[in-house]
């Protein structure tokens, strides 16, 4: 083994692998920070470049793109409140805050290295732990992805500030623009109004786009003033405080980094799931939970270390089974395939060596995100207080043609332009936006794997499957339990008047 | 109008969607409506509660939050005190409550129908040029010369990035064929 990993650093030590992972880490931090552009798209855009050059050289540029994206998507949504993609999503709860609080460059600072140090935990994850997961993988089916799923929407509870039937409006709002399209399972077009548009489906970036990117512009305009109420570049705090933040909560970053390698493991799920359930898990967790949707620099810590560990997580099973872990890795998979690399048991024996030159991309890659990314954050952090005159209309031409960009088709600048009206009035409202979008990342998932349960084990697999029960009755359990507390809490506060 | 009666136009566009939804289920087969027709309903139902609930006497919401609940209301106390409790995010001020800034919202909309009017007759490029220039003469940020200098500015760069970096298939807007030569 040892032999596989000096074997897989030395090949990443030519020229070209050098520069394509320069290239690859430089373009992937620009690709993630705009918005609507995430990993899925600087994969696909880097496909036709993967031919004709060293393997090695070919999956530096590759991986170190994909790992740099998902930091360019924590950037626009701690300081934009624009989600880079999906699951950056959580990095808008606390980061945004954080910088409307002057703290911009500290957020930064804690996010990339929060980000470098779940990358380095899923990095050796993916080193030594293949044997030991597989087991537990091949024990979850479809019937538990559709529990994992449903406890998604159960956290929403989290998000739902102020009310929370609005809340829950919202999510089922999210979940039923997610089913305009093509029905998953049997085919069928739905809501799709004759319009051979929609037969695709609302693309899920594009609502992101409108929904907080065009739809905060609108709020900018509104309410005048700059995004950020202080005086243009005065920072509270410095890129250096975040990293010590960072370290401060060590036991967070290694809590959210062990979440983000088991969502990565898992098919299907995606690090959107994974982005949403850290910050869940940090905020029950904290001694200070109050601090939360406030500025709080665990909100943006968790997040990041999931994300992070999650393309080592990710990795495994795209390596090892063939099973890509979310979209970003099966268009890696499909990269693999077209560069002569076919993943299954071979991956861990005779190819050893690549395996470990990927583990060392992605430790190099986090390495050189976060390097870049904290030389930049301090310069990044002023981005915010520029006079909304100017950034009104660029960032609304950078959105519009990120909607574009997304697959080419003009009717998803329109789409993103209706998400913005829709997300300005439902930011008006009190109408959870992070809860509709919730809703639109776990529809298909719970709809595809409740058909397939059904299919596969009957109407009755609740009862049949004995994780799927527990994994049920844990919901349920952390479902009633506020409500329970709810009404505690009111009955001892109807005492202590009484008497 | 007032706050609560806007709240219920929402809400009653809400409900007509949801029924109009509902409805569009009963069109499909039995496995494409598994999982829409409950939703629509659950969301139908949350909606009717919602209704009731913010047109009660005391105008009080049904509040819940997972944290509150976790952190035996400590939470919930401090989130609810505070408009920047971005929790979701939603929790910024309400803009748009006064006539004036009634009148903003309706500029807003009128901003963004204008660019995407643009960005349909001219192409995503074209149209970044002019409402980026038009905007800033409108906003008198920069003087007429210097704001087209700054939108040509900002337009090559978008142009660079998505058309030439990312080889992006652009769009030349309905108008294209008039500019055509021949």
């Amino acid at each position: 083994m040892f032999e596989a990993i000096v074997a897989g650093l030395a090949a990443l030590a030519t020229p070209q692998a050098v520069l394509f992972m320069l290239i690859g880490v430089s373009y992937g931090l620009v690709i993630g920070i705009l918005p609507g552009l995430g990993g899925i798209v600087a994969l696909a855009l880097l496909l036709p470049f993967t031919y004709g050059h060293e393997l090695a050289a070919t999956l530096a540029l590759l991986l170190g793109a994909h790992i740099a994206t998902i930091w360019g998507g924590s950037v626009t949504s701690i300081l934009f409140k624009v989600p880079g993609a999906a699951k950056s999503l959580a990095l808008v709860f606390d980061g945004h805050p954080m910088t409307r609080q002057g703290h911009a460059a500290r957020a930064l600072g804690a996010s990339a290295m929060a980000a470098l140090l779940g990358g380095l935990m899923g990095a050796v994850f993916l080193a030594f732990t293949i044997p030991i997961v597989r087991p537990v993988m091949l024990a979850l089916g479809p019937s538990e992805y559709l529990m994992m799923a449903l406890w998604g929407l159960t956290i929403i509870a989290t998000f739902s500030e102020g009310s929370l039937l609005k809340g829950l409006v919202a999510t089922c709002l999210g979940i039923m623009v997610a089913f305009v399209g093509m029905d998953p399972v049997s085919g069928t077009p739905r809501f799709w109004f004759g319009n051979v548009y929609l037969l695709d489906g609302i693309s899920f970036p594009v609502a992101m786009i409108g929904l907080f990117a065009v739809a905060e512009m609108m709020t900018l305009y509104v309410k005048g003033g700059a995004m950020v109420d202080r005086v243009s570049g005065e920072q509270r705090s410095t890129v250096l405080d975040g990293v010590k933040d960072t370290f401060r909560h060590w036991g967070l970053v290694l809590r959210s980094s062990l979440l983000g390698l088991w969502v990565g493991v898992l098919p299907g799920v995606g690090a959107s799931v994974g982005g949403i359930a850290a910050y869940a898990q940090a905020a029950q967790t904290s001694r200070t939970p109050e601090r939360f949707g406030k500025g709080a620099v665990e909100g943006v810590i968790a997040p990041d270390a999931t994300l992070g560990a999650n393309e080592g997580g990710g990795l495994m099973p795209t390596l090892a089974f063939g099973i890509p872990g979310g979209e970003s890795m099966a268009i890696l998979l499909v990269a693999f395939l077209a560069m002569g690399i076919v993943p299954g048991p071979r991956m861990l024996t005779s190819e050893l060596d690549l395996v470990f030159s990927m583990v060392w991309i992605v430790v190099i890659a986090n390495l050189l995100t976060a390097l870049i990314g904290l030389a930049i954050s301090s310069r990044l952090a002023r981005l915010p207080a520029l006079n909304p005159n100017v950034m009104i209309p660029l960032v609304l031409s950078v959105c519009l043609l990120g909607a574009f960009a997304t697959r080419g088709l003009i009717e998803d600048v329109v789409v993103a332009a209706a998400f913005g009206v829709i997300g300005y009035l439902m930011n008006k409202y009190r109408y959870s936006r992070a809860n509709f979008v919730i809703g639109m990342v776990l529809a298909e998932m719970i709809e595809r794997n409740l058909h397939i349960s059904l299919g596969l084990y009957g109407e009755f697999f609740l009862f049949t499957r004995p994780i799927t029960a527990a994994m049920l009755a844990f919901i349920v359990v952390t479902t009633v339990l506020p409500f329970v507390r709810r009404y505690r809490r009111s009955r001892a506060a109807a005492a202590g008047d009484g008497t | 109008m007032s706050r609560r009666t806007q709240e219920n136009v929402i809400a009653g566009l809400l409900v007509a969607l949801f029924a109009v939804y509902l409805l569009m289920t009963l069109n499909l087969g039995p496995n494409a409506r598994l999982v829409p027709v409950p939703i629509a309903l659950l969301g139908l139902g949350f909606l009717l509660v919602q209704i009731v609930n913010q047109n009660r006497s005391d105008g009080r919401e049904f509040q819940l939050d997972l944290l509150a609940s976790l952190t035996a209301g400590v939470a919930s106390n401090d989130r609810d005190g505070d408009g920047d409790g971005d929790g979701e995010v939603s929790g910024d001020s309400n803009p748009g409550d006064t006539p004036a800034a009634f009148s903003r919202e309706l500029q807003a909309a009128g901003f963004l129908a204008a660019f995407i009017g643009l960005i349909l007759l001219l192409g995503p490029i074209a149209a970044v040029f002019l409402f980026t220039s038009g905007y800033f003469i409108v906003t008198r940020h920069f003087a007429p010369l210097k704001a087209v200098t700054v939108a040509g500015l900002c337009t090559l760069a978008l142009y660079l990035l998505f058309a030439v970096g990312l080889r992006l298939q652009m769009y030349h807007g309905v108008l294209a064929p008039f500019f055509e030569p021949g």
